[in-house]
């Protein structure tokens, strides 16, 4: 893993909590996925806004990012964006370098 | 000179053969016309003669006719008259027996009785037999008449209705009376006698007719105009003559139907018939058309023969002097000169030779010499060219009329025009109009002999360049008498720099006279030779009395001998000197002067005079001692101010603070409500004065000059931590928002002055919150440009706002927008004025925007240094400041269904004593707040069950029905609109987070808003 795009640097005092959060989204990609599939946009909505309230206080301003636009996309039912974003978040999530300092 | 046009030859040659020309052809036309007058004649009179035969053939047999019919008329047997059948056999006999009868007559004999009836005819014609025809014109007329006739012709009624004339004879019985007429008809178209005449030719298409006076055409060619009366009068000329003047002959006419013919009539002896023949003039003149192309064909060889044999005459008699011509052009074109021309001829033209060589000669000798003399002539006219054209003076000459004959290259350098612009024009166009009428005057006096001062004299007059600018000129004028004529030559100079040159003298010989400064010159060994009127006025001497003295004379002792060596040692060495003399006058009395002396220099460097300018400055110098005075005394009195302000300071601030130290003791002692009112009172009455003490101390500090910044360094951040902390319990108090941010590429280690900064930063904060009810107050922290250390802070609050009109005044002392707002809001008005100062003191600038009713943005700029070693721990400098200092352990409420926020926040409060409560969804939350006392609350806003607004409101609810002090509660929010945080200041949150939370902005807000902390305490202990 030497993407240096996705080196990300983190307090050493949430390197506890790190682990569970990252965990966390992918579940939140499954739930988001599931969802897609019987059209519960308001399900979406609260995951990705929770997404955004969250990524930006751990240090991951890309998942606030994220969450920021899947919660937009909702409100226009624009499944299309909804998927693109949980690719990227996806992608970011396999592909993140976490430094601890 | 070369020979133009033809050779004499070809002159001679054309003249005489043009001559030739006219004579022949003169000759063969008169030749011609002559031959054609005859011709025609010789054809108008053959034709004459043929007709005049034919009549007269034709007249004969008439008579024989007549002749042949009164024969036959003789023997009919009279007595048988009345007997038909008889009558019938003896014509058919007598006709039978003499042939002739019917040769003249071939339309037949016709015997007719006294009473007109037909009583007899041959060839026999039963039908006619008996029928009266006495009505016939020759029958009443040979009755009437009784002798023969001829009748007019007629149309007869019998087939084939010829047209005929009758011949008619009367026949008398024996007692002499008319027993009866006989008549012979003669066919008109039949080839009798009379008939012929139509098969008559003339030539090949000439032609006979015959008419009669009535006009009746009795024979024609053409069978159908017989009998037609189709010639009216004026048809045809010569016809109408015939009639009527009896006209016999030939002539030229015009016939009836157009054609031109001769045409030629005859008349009758018997009858008054008329012969005429026609001959077409086409055909009768084609001999004559003939002969005169012959006469032409002759003629042009004549002539082409005469040409031909003049030409070689010519050109044998003519050759020796067109050689000699030859030669004589050749020896003008040629560039070697031939000597002389060889003829081989005698006579007139070898003569002619002989004195052409003599001539040559002699022109030869005289072109030699002329030759010399253009060469002279030319040398002397470069020379004189040269001179014209390398000169600087204008050179110009004009004849008589004042016309310009020649301009040289300097008149055309100082005029400005070309010199074929003006030669052969007026040389008034080089003068100005009074100038112009002037030199009218100047050349015609001299004309008329009255010699002009202005002739050989030079003076100054006005020229005018070709772009009309008017300048002065030199002008000398002088005339030459070229014999005939007179030219004027104008030799001129453009003065203008001169004149220019004088002028600039002039004005600074005036500036120098009337200077107001003493100006004085020396030569180099300092004696006097000139002085300004200035120089008597001050120092009272005459200039008689100081030419050829020194400056020396003034010298009053007080100046130091160095003084003066410096003096000559500078001006000698080639600089100028400054200094101070102290002077003797005339009359004893000392002045002061300024002097300044330097050299005058010539163009190769050396020393030739030496200018001393000297200001009297008795005068100035008498001020400056005053002023000393007045300075010391100045100097006395303001330090003196100082004194009173910094003991005033000292003097009024101890007794205040002693009083309310005393109001605060007080307070502590077990009071009543109205003496605890009395003491908030006196405290806060105190605290007012002190701070309108320290405005008004540092207001005259700042215009005294007495204050002065600090340079120390300092954490902007910390800095503004403290001041938004302060501010941000009165903001809460008011129930309006406050944040401060500091944008993140903003140095926060300064070097400056923070106590002064904060002081600003506090006063706007200050303003802000206490004009702002509802809302919020923002401060924020930025660069003012990315490459600077120049920051840019600005306050936002969203209160009463200034008045446009009051705007530009809020910076000034003692002014509040409206005197009605100092009695609701309090201040002393100082404030932004002392703000002022200081920004400015702190190289930055202060100003405001505002809007009445939506709020004020007040901006101010200043400029700080940046610490050289920046601190190693920086975020946990920052971070660590709450964590110090805040030594009580809150208890907090941390309301969040997202388990990854709680674990975050718990691990940010991790190193703080701070007890931390949890709950999932607001209805947790206040069940759990109803059961314990917390600091503070952290309120996530969207959340299941019940969300933060609902729970925030049942908290106020709960704590006001059970008589509780409102905690404060924050709300944890990822919404950032304004209308999210107006919505959730109206369901009772104190104050708002923005999700993603970071840890600096969480333990700032919780010290912020936890009351009577220990972070509190720091902030105000400082101040």
């Amino acid at each position: 893993m030497d993407h240096n795009a996705f080196t990300i640097k983190i307090d050493k005092d949430l390197e506890d909590l790190i682990p569970r959060y990252l965990e966390n989204r992918r579940r939140d990609i499954e739930l988001i996925q599931e969802a897609m599939g019987k059209s519960d946009f308001e399900t979406i909505r609260v995951l990705g806004h929770s997404m955004k309230g969250s990524g930006g206080g751990y240090g991951f301003d890309a998942i606030t990012e994220i969450g920021k636009l899947i919660e937009e996309s909702t409100k226009k039912m624009d499944t299309e964006e909804i998927s693109r974003q949980i690719e990227a978040l996806s992608e970011y999530l396999d592909n993140i370098n976490i430094v601890y300092e | 000179m070369r020979m133009h046009g033809f050779s004499l030859k070809t002159k001679m040659a054309t003249v005489v053969s043009v001559l030739f020309l006219f004579i022949f052809a003169a000759g063969a036309l008169m030749f011609e016309s002559t031959f054609e007058e005859h011709f025609k004649k010789t054809v108008a009179d053959q034709q004459f003669e043929l007709t005049s035969k034919i009549a007269r053939d034709i007249d004969t047999q008439i008579k024989e006719a007549q002749k042949i019919l009164i024969s036959v008329s003789r023997i009919i047997p009279i007595d048988d008259l009345n007997n038909y059948p008889a009558m019938q056999k003896h014509l058919e006999k007598i006709v039978e027996t003499r042939f002739f009868i019917r040769t003249f007559f071939d339309n037949g004999i016709l015997l007719y009785s006294k009473t007109g009836r037909v009583i007899g005819e041959v060839p026999y014609s039963p039908e006619r037999y008996g029928k009266d025809l006495s009505y016939r014109e020759y029958f009443q007329y040979t009755a009437k008449t009784r002798v023969p006739y001829i009748s007019k012709p007629y149309r007869s009624i019998k087939p084939p209705f010829d047209p005929v004339v009758m011949f008619t004879v009367p026949i008398f019985n024996r007692k002499g009376e008319l027993a009866a007429i006989l008549g012979g008809s003669v066919s008109l178209t039949k080839d009798t006698f009379l008939g012929g005449i139509a098969k008559v030719k003339i030539g090949r298409t000439g032609y006979m007719y015959l008419y009669n006076a009535d006009r009746t055409i009795i024979v024609h060619p053409d069978k159908t105009r017989v009998l037609q009366k189709d010639m009216p009068p004026g048809a045809n000329r010569l016809f109408d003559k015939a009639i009527n003047e009896w006209f016999e002959g030939s002539g030229e006419t015009v016939t009836s139907r157009g054609l031109h013919v001769i045409g030629t009539f005859k008349r009758f002896q018997n009858t008054d018939w008329i012969l005429a023949a026609n001959y077409p003039v086409k055909e009768a003149y084609a001999p004559l058309l003939k002969e005169r192309w012959y006469m032409a064909g002759y003629t042009a060889l004549g002539i082409f023969l005469s040409i031909l044999i003049i030409l070689i005459v010519m050109r044998r008699s003519l050759s020796p002097l067109s050689h000699l011509a030859s030669q004589a052009e050749a020896i003008g074109r040629a560039d070697e000169r031939l000597r002389s021309v060889s003829v081989e001829t005698g006579g007139e033209i070898g003569a002619l030779a002989f004195s052409f060589n003599e001539m040559l000669k002699r022109l030869h000798d005289r072109e030699a010499s002329l030759k010399r003399t253009l060469e002279d002539l030319k040398e002397r006219e470069a020379r004189i060219s040269s001179i014209m054209n390398t000169t600087v003076d204008g050179i110009i000459t004009i004849d008589e009329d004042r016309i310009i004959e020649s301009f040289n290259q300097a008149a055309e350098k100082i005029f400005g025009y070309a010199a074929d612009e003006v030669i052969g024009r007026n040389v008034s166009i080089l003068m100005p109009d009074p100038h112009q009428s002037r030199n009218d005057q100047y050349v015609q006096a001299y004309l008329k002999g009255a010699r002009s001062k202005v002739l050989g004299t030079a003076r100054e007059v006005l020229g005018r360049r070709k772009n009309g600018t008017m300048f002065p000129v030199e002008l000398s004028i002088s005339e030459a008498d070229l014999g005939n004529r007179r030219i004027f030559t104008g030799i001129l100079r453009d003065i203008t720099e001169r004149k220019k040159a004088e002028e600039e003298l002039q004005k600074l010989y005036r500036a120098v006279e009337h200077s107001s400064a003493v100006v004085i010159i020396t030569d180099t060994d300092g004696a006097i030779e000139y002085v300004n009127p200035k120089f008597i006025q001050v120092t009272g001497y005459e200039k008689t009395e100081v030419f050829g003295q020194t400056p020396r004379i003034l010298r009053s002792g007080e100046t130091s001998q160095e003084t003066y060596r410096e003096l000559w040692d500078t001006i000698t060495s080639g600089e100028e000197w400054q200094g101070i003399f102290h002077n003797k006058k005339k009359n004893g009395e000392f002045y002061w002067v300024s002097a300044s002396i330097s050299p005058l220099k010539d163009t190769s460097g050396a020393i030739t005079h030496f200018v001393g300018i000297q200001e009297d400055i008795t005068a100035i110098k008498l001020y400056e001692q005053e002023l000393q005075k007045a300075k010391e005394a100045a100097e006395s009195a303001n330090q003196a101010k100082s004194d009173f302000l910094a003991v005033m300071s000292h003097e009024i601030r101890t007794p205040m603070n002693v009083i309310i130290g005393m109001a605060e003791l007080m307070m502590e002692t077990p009071l009543n409500d109205e003496q605890k009112r009395y003491a908030e009172t006196l405290m806060h009455a105190g605290e007012n004065l002190l701070n309108i003490i320290n405005d008004i101390l540092d207001i005259s500090k700042i215009e005294a000059g007495y204050l002065e910044l600090e340079a120390t360094e300092f954490n902007l951040q910390e800095l503004l931590d403290k001041a938004c902390g302060i501010m941000a319990i009165r903001a809460r108090d008011k129930g309006i928002g406050l944040s401060c941010n500091v944008l993140s590429d903003v140095p926060v280690h300064l070097i400056g002055d923070p106590h002064r900064l904060g002081q600003v930063i506090l006063n706007l904060l200050g303003n802000a919150v206490k004009f702002t009810d509802n809302g919020e107050v923002v401060l924020e922290v930025n660069k003012e440009a990315s490459d600077t250390t120049t920051l840019l802070f600005s306050i936002r609050d969203t209160g009463i706002g200034i008045p446009d009109d009051k705007v530009s005044r809020i910076f000034e002392k003692f002014t509040q927008a409206d005197s009605s707002t100092t009695r609701k809001y309090g201040g002393t008005g100082l404030g932004l004025t002392i703000s002022k100062r200081l920004v400015e003191l702190m190289g930055g600038r202060i100003w405001v925007s505002s809007s009445v009713g939506v709020g004020s943005t007040f901006y101010f700029t200043a400029n700080f240094q940046l610490q050289k070693e920046r601190p190693q721990t920086e975020p946990a400098a920052v971070a660590a400041m709450p964590e110090r200092e805040i030594l009580r352990p809150l208890r907090i409420l941390l309301v969040d269904d997202s388990e990854d926020n709680r674990l975050l926040i718990l691990s940010f409060l991790k190193k703080t004593p701070f007890v931390i409560d949890i709950a999932d969804n607001g209805l947790a939350a206040v069940e759990k707040y109803k059961t314990a006392t917390y600091d503070l609350v952290l309120m996530d806003i969207q959340m299941p069950v019940m969300d933060g607004y609902t729970a925030t409101k049942e908290v106020r609810d709960w704590e006001r029905s059970n008589n509780r002090e409102p905690t404060p509660v924050l709300a944890l929010t990822a919404y950032a609109f304004q209308e999210e945080i107006r919505k959730s200041y109206d369901a009772g949150f104190n104050g708002h987070l923005t999700k993603p939370i970071k840890k600096n902005d969480l333990l700032y807000a919780i010290a912020a808003y936890t009351k009577k902390t220990s972070a509190h305490k720091q902030y105000t202990d400082k101040e």
